[in-house]
């Protein structure tokens, strides 16, 4: 599997990578894999993506230009911004072992690729939901937590369509309890799910 | 806070502006004569040559109707168009070892196709001993401004020429644009004298390399203050031998020709006659003419552009500079879109600067080598209250 993006900020909870150019854009709630050190694997969920110029000091502007128009006519544009996406990091595996529930011990390298999630290891991450908690009271997820649980629990229900059915349902309780039975937020969570 | 003292500031500027104020009928008066006049020159210029006229100015010579506007055609699609420009941190007194660094962009974009466009920097240490030969050496090592940016002027060519060179593809007409004059009349004022040649010697060289790979080169200048065209104007009616009621002394050429061309048309061609276009070859030589360019919201210029003389003299050359330059000017505010973005990928920030200087420092401790720098500049850098 190829590398989509660079790990280019980094901590033991969250990194910050800038996606390569000729990757396809990154989706919110997406599951993401990273070394941290040789040995180690995280997973994480892309919880922010933004589109911004690499130069601070330039800012983009409307161009009136179709995008055929812009690729053969203004060619830098494109290559001026880059697209970042901001991954929370909600678990991780040693050797050979299990998937844990828990932050990895070690941040990211800076400069780690970072690849896409195997269908596999997201459904072995699972049960029992603790990432649930991470995504909700982690201070480093940017606003619309609902709307990132939304994209990770439609995420869900992808990876176990025609298997395990049951899977919604109890990260719907698990959610339940952590939203201490604020049964309309947790509705507005579920009714969007899809 | 400003270290302006802003009571006298105003002071000034309201007698500044009270004296244009006083200056500009005088100054409107003389501009409509001159407009006359190249009117009138329009009809004999073909035979009125300035060459029997002794005038201590610079005449451009024209070579075309001096009153024609010409509108641009269509640019060709594609197209490869490359720019490169150039700058640097000049050689600081206040550090020892005497050190200087060129930044030089390179930019190339294969217009009308999906092609990826190349943009890149080179960055080049110097004064480099080994280029030169004593005298120039020792000049070379004591490294003035003037001599780096001799340097750089010809480190940009450089750069363009083989850029060009590498990116230019098989029926496919190319353009190479530089950011402002070909003609570089400050070569001259370098010192000793076998430096000053050896860097014109080179900056001609360059040059010539376009020409021998036909690689058709323009430079843009945004508001020029050149007063070539004035110049001959002003020697066809016998200035500063005749007493004139109104001299045409401080007009712009841009000025005089802001009422002849509609939106991106140009002027006729002329031949510059700078003394340093003596030491280019003679098909090297630089010609000229003036082009109305528009911005946004209505605002135009009347811009400069130069091209060596056997460009000048190929009529399709001269049609894709115009061509080319104006599609790049409308795609960018009145400026051409590859020379800005050859500008942004080259300019030194002061964050730069400071970078280049702690990397310096931090090499020349490495290897025990001594690095000082003024008590001066580390007043400047930390002051303390």
């Amino acid at each position: 599997m190829e590398a989509m993006a660079e790990v280019i900020a980094s901590s033991t909870a969250v990194f910050t990578a800038e996606v390569y150019s000729d990757s396809r854009l990154p989706a919110l709630g997406q599951w993401v894999r990273v070394k941290p050190v040789e040995g180690i694997e995280a997973y994480g969920i892309v919880s922010y993506v933004e589109m911004v110029p690499f130069d601070e000091s330039r800012s983009a502007v409307a161009l009136g230009r179709s995008p055929d128009e812009l690729q053969r006519e203004l060619p830098q544009v494109m290559e001026l911004l880059r697209t970042m996406m901001r991954v929370q990091m909600v678990a991780h595996r040693e050797g050979g072992g299990a998937v844990r529930q828990t932050l990895p011990p070690y941040p990211p390298r800076i400069h780690s690729p970072v690849l896409e999630c195997p269908t596999e290891t997201i459904r072995q991450i699972a049960r029992p939901f603790d990432f649930l908690r991470v995504l909700l009271i982690s201070a480093e997820t940017p606003a619309f937590t609902d709307d990132l649980l939304v994209a990770v629990l439609s995420g869900l229900q992808r990876v176990h369509e025609g298997g395990d059915s049951q899977v919604i349902v109890e990260a719907g309780k698990a959610l339940s309890r952590l939203l201490r039975d604020d049964t309309e937020r947790l509705q507005s969570i579920l009714r969007r799910v899809a | 806070m400003t270290n302006l003292n802003i009571q006298q500031l105003s002071q000034q500027l309201a007698s500044f502006s009270a004296e244009q104020l006083r200056e500009w009928p005088v100054r409107r008066k003389a501009l409509a004569e001159a407009r006359k006049a190249l009117r009138a020159y329009s009809d004999t210029w073909h035979k009125q040559l300035q060459d029997r006229v002794r005038v201590p100015w610079l005449m451009a010579r024209p070579l075309e109707d001096p009153t024609c506007a010409i509108p641009p055609g269509a640019r060709p699609t594609p197209l490869t168009a490359v720019a490169a420009d150039g700058s640097q941190i000049y050689p600081d007194q206040h550090i020892e070892p005497l050190v200087y660094l060129l930044n030089i962009s390179q930019i190339a974009f294969q217009y009308g196709t999906l092609e990826k466009p190349v943009m890149s920097t080179i960055t080049h240490v110097g004064p480099e001993r080994e280029e030169f030969r004593a005298p120039a050496m020792e000049a070379v090592t004591r490294a003035s401004a003037d001599v780096v940016s001799a340097r750089r002027d010809q480190m940009e060519l450089e750069a363009l020429l083989s850029l060009a060179l590498r990116v230019q593809q098989p029926d496919r007409p190319i353009i190479a644009m530089a950011d402002g004059s070909l003609i570089r009349w400050m070569l001259q004022r370098i010192e000793p004298a076998p430096l000053k040649d050896e860097l014109i010697r080179r900056y001609a060289r360059q040059l010539a390399a376009f020409r021998t790979h036909r690689i058709p080169l323009c430079s843009f200048i945004s508001m020029p203050n050149s007063t070539e065209v004035v110049n001959l104007l002003r020697g066809l009616r016998g200035e500063p031998h005749k007493v004139l009621s109104v001299s045409f002394a401080g007009i712009l050429d841009r000025s005089l020709y802001d009422a002849f061309l509609g939106p991106w048309e140009r002027t006729a061609l002329f031949a510059s006659a700078s003394h340093v276009l003596e030491e280019y070859h003679a098909l090297d030589r630089v010609c000229f003419f003036y082009m109305r360019v528009l911005a946004r919201h209505g605002e135009s210029e009347i811009a400069r552009v130069e091209v060596p003389r056997w460009v000048a003299c190929e009529a399709a050359l001269l049609r894709l500079v115009h061509a080319a330059i104006a599609a790049e000017c409308e795609k960018q505010n009145g400026y051409p879109m590859i020379l800005a973005e050859a500008h942004q990928r080259v300019v030194v920030r002061s964050r730069d600067r400071r970078l280049f200087y702690s990397l310096l420092e931090r090499e020349m401790r490495r290897h025990n080598l001594g690095h000082r720098s003024s008590h001066k500049r580390a007043a400047k850098q930390r002051p303390v209250v």
